[in-house]
């Protein structure tokens, strides 16, 4: 390969090609770590200790979503709907807990009920009705943001109690307690996925549902879970959006749809089903807002940032796919 | 004369698909090709309608030779072929599937459907078939499909036509249809090559008979010089070819396993029951598509029934499904491995224990030791090669991914083994090893059921030897009594006696 090249024109999109494999083997290690070199040749304000630890703080939202994204990539689905329950948890929590810390408990368990109830639609509807999960997803998605709105009668009330807003805006030493959080659900995820046998099998029937039938896995069950522990995240993320704002929003959610796909698929989740790890998917989370923020920083547009990461979505796709075949 | 195959050759990788056959049609002329599986007929076929290009030989079409192979100018050359599986597109009309890609048209070039229309109608006036032009395909039967395939080989002039099992899927009286037809065809000067699995229907209408076996020539003949006994003689002789195990008496007192009354939803198979002993190997021989693999699927609920029960260590499965059947003892390997069977992303130990990792957990932990343990255990018993268990699937060989499947299920200590195909795809060294292994589990006490399309494989292995020809089990045969002339009288026989009630129960007999 390497010796055709010689005497002949240039082959561009070999060289592309050639380039993307060795950035690609990277992975999003490499990614971040390009993206670092990049910050500190260019904006050397951006890649401080405290600088880290703010952009870890603003991932930590996409990140716990993204969480859950992966159990449904891996499944091979979307779950599009995770920005519609961020909405639906940020109006819900606003309302239901109104400024009391009495109501704390009342308000979190509310919106992990209807969470899981969305989950558990979506879940269904992919698994008994075969609907294609971006589909699916894509109607409780519209349900759940309308839902919102009807509910809020368009202008949301409420607010976030003092107690509650130590979860978007404390800190524990010097690690925001969202970071935290958001550490300690890699793990608990991540340990699941690798770890039990709930994890095994949503990976099994995710790379090959016959097999796994066969194999005498419960595949309709292991089907529905990732949706419900998606919708879990979402909600969770949710909660911290809530208490980071700290006020009722209705378009919390819009943003996070794609971009927690995106967060999947750049750390490594195939969107063939069946690979993936949680640790990679919150490596994605901090890559993707890492960039944001770099793109900001040289106040480039908003729509430069939707194109590249477009751009890197793609390429992700693309490396993700060489390595299977 | 009209065809001339002559000393054709093909090979495919290291597989000698046809060797040094020649085959002759005159105008006018039926002439029937027979042969077991895998004797080499489709590779012929698809060489005479230009699929394949052969190695070498000649072909002389109308005393012209023929140099260009692909399909479309075969067509033009006068051949058309008709396959098993229908070129039809199901939700256009009568008439413009026959008329596809060559559209009548009329002034400005506008689609002429009025003579479109009226052509087909003189088509299907000529083939027989009531029917209207604007009827779409899908609302037709199998054999109404089938007959349009004909008019529309007849619109295109055909000097030869080739069918390939043309009553696999037709019933008696459907078929009597097409053999009138074809006789029809016939006094017009046309062509006909012909497949069939059904002796007697070669014997009823071809005027020649040429006989492949392995991709070679065994003979060719007038039809009337031949008889079902020398037919079969002549598809079957061969010697066996690899060593198999011995075999040992089987305890048949009580039965391991028993079935009764299995009927398929989809007609696949009728009313077949069947006993299974501890330690016994039970071959199901018949010719492809005649309900063998579809049996088993059933028993592992993979495929809906119409009736049927499974009874194992005093239960009775009436509804099986792959969870329910490996909680009783009875799994199956499928002959798709890589669709079916393998996880590809996986490795090997996790292949091996996917169906048991519900017996070494804690609150859903999988104990890593024990899963590694067991996955050892299982790679050296079986002597999978890489024996590592974080080796990915994916790059096993054939006859490796079958060792991975056989040790998830020999995992589960099952005691009926179900395998379809269980040594296709894998080299005749892994082969003897797979012999083996059956063998030993058996003596072991594990009931094991082999569907393959080897005729020798199944003799070899096999204890006893269902035989099923049109989804019903037609005889069975103790190892010593089991021979490829006895399971193709059998098979043969049980065609005669009950034809072709693929798609619909017998009415009459």
């Amino acid at each position: 390969m390497e010796g055709k090249q010689i005497g002949q024109p240039l082959d561009v999109a070999s060289t592309v090609k050639r380039f993307a494999d060795r950035f690609g083997r990277m992975g999003i290690y490499g990614g971040i770590v390009v993206l670092l070199i990049i910050a500190a040749i260019a904006q050397p304000s951006l890649v401080g200790p405290a600088q880290l630890v703010t952009i870890a703080k603003l991932s930590a939202v996409l990140g716990i979503a993204a969480l859950g994204q992966t159990f449904v990539t891996v499944s091979r689905g979307f779950d599009i709907s995770q920005g519609g329950v961020i909405t639906l948890t940020v109006v819900l929590a606003n309302t239901l807990m109104n400024g009391e810390a009495g109501n704390i408990f009342l308000g979190v368990t509310v919106c992990l009920l209807v969470s899981v109830i969305v989950g558990l639609i979506n879940g269904l509807v992919v698994g008994f009705l075969k609907v294609p999960s971006i589909i699916a997803s894509l109607g409780t998605f519209a349900v759940t943001t309308g839902g919102s709105v009807i509910y809020s009668g368009g202008v949301p009330t409420g607010s976030i109690p003092q107690a509650f807003l130590f979860l978007g805006r404390g800190y524990l030493g010097p690690m925001p307690v969202s970071v935290i959080v958001w550490l300690i659900l890699t793990v608990v995820a991540g340990v699941i996925l690798q770890r039990t046998v709930i994890g095994r099998s949503m990976f099994a029937r995710g790379a090959n549902e016959t097999a796994a039938f066969q194999a005498g896995l419960n595949v309709l069950f292991y089907g529905a879970l990732p949706y419900v522990l998606s919708s879990i995240a979402a909600c969770i993320a949710g909660l911290v959006y809530a208490s980071y704002i700290g006020l009722p929003v209705l378009s919390a959610g819009t943003q996070y749809s794609l971009s927690t796909i995106a967060a999947a698929v750049v750390g490594g989740t195939s969107l063939a089903g069946g690979k993936g790890t949680m640790v990679g998917t919150s490596a994605g989370a901090f890559f993707l807002t890492m960039l944001s923020a770099l793109i900001i920083s040289f106040s480039l547009p908003e729509g430069v940032r939707m194109i590249v990461t477009g751009i890197i979505i793609i390429a992700a796709i693309y490396l993700s796919r060489r390595d299977e075949a | 004369m009209l065809l001339e195959a002559r000393n054709i050759t093909k090979t495919f990788g290291s597989l000698k698909a046809l060797k040094d056959v020649s085959l002759n049609c005159e105008a006018g002329e039926i002439h029937g090709l027979m042969g077991e599986n895998g004797a080499g007929k489709s590779t012929l076929l698809k060489i005479l309608s230009g699929v394949f290009t052969p190695d070498s030989g000649e072909i002389l079409f109308q005393g012209k030779p023929v140099t260009e192979f692909n399909p479309k100018s075969a067509l033009a050359r006068g051949i058309s072929i008709i396959y098993q599986e229908f070129s039809l597109i199901p939700a256009m009309s009568v008439a413009e599937n026959i008329f596809i890609g060559r559209e009548p048209l009329g002034r400005l070039g506008r689609l002429d459907r009025r003579a479109m229309r009226h052509d087909t109608e003189e088509l299907l006036n000529r083939v027989g078939l009531k029917i209207s032009p604007d009827r779409t395909i899908d609302s037709l039967s199998v054999a109404e499909q089938q007959t349009v395939e004909i008019a529309r080989a007849l619109s295109r002039r055909s000097d030869l036509l080739i069918l390939d099992e043309p009553t696999a899927a037709l019933a008696e009286t459907e078929a009597d249809k097409l053999f009138a037809i074809l006789r029809e065809l016939r006094a017009g000067g046309t062509s006909i090559v012909l497949v069939s699995h059904r002796l007697y229907e070669i014997l009823d209408i071809a005027d020649v008979v040429t006989v492949l076996k392995d991709g070679q020539l065994v003979g060719t003949d007038r039809a009337s010089a031949f008889d079902e006994a020398r037919l079969i003689s002549m598809m079957v002789g061969r010697d066996l070819e690899h060593t198999y195990p011995p075999k040992r008496p089987i305890q048949t007192d009580k039965p391991l396993m028993e079935v009764k009354n299995f009927t398929s939803r989809s007609g696949a198979f009728q009313d077949v029951g069947l006993k299974l002993h501890r330690g016994e190997i039970l071959g199901i021989a018949g010719l492809e598509g005649h309900g063998q693999n579809d049996l088993l699927r059933s028993l592992f609920g993979l495929e809906p029934l119409q009736s049927g029960t499974i009874t194992i260590n005093g239960k009775t499965l009436d509804a099986p499904t792959p969870r329910r059947c490996i909680s009783e003892g009875i799994v199956f390997a499928s002959d798709d491995r890589k669709k079916e069977g393998l996880i590809l992303p996986f490795d090997v130990r996790e292949n091996i224990t996917l169906s048991t990792m519900k017996q070494r957990q804690t609150l859903s932990f999988i104990h890593a030791a024990q899963e590694r343990r067991l996955a050892e255990e299982m790679i050296a018993k079986l002597q999978v090669s890489p024996p590592r268990t974080n080796a990915m699937v994916r790059f096993l060989s054939g006859g490796n991914q079958q060792k991975v499947v056989l040790c998830r299920w020999l995992a589960t200590k099952p005691s009926v083994l179900m395998l379809a195909e269980p040594t296709r795809g894998i080299d005749v060294g892994t082969k003897i090893e797979i012999y083996n292994l059956l063998r030993k589990l058996a003596d072991e006490g594990t009931g094991i059921m082999v569907v393959s399309r080897d005729m020798v494989e199944l003799l070899g292995l096999s204890d006893r030897i269902l035989v099923m020809a049109d989804g019903r089990a037609v005889a069975t045969f103790d190892g010593a009594e089991a021979s490829e002339e006895s399971i193709m009288r059998a098979i043969v026989r049980g065609h005669t006696t009950r034809p072709s009630a693929h798609a619909a129960p017998t009415t009459t007999q």
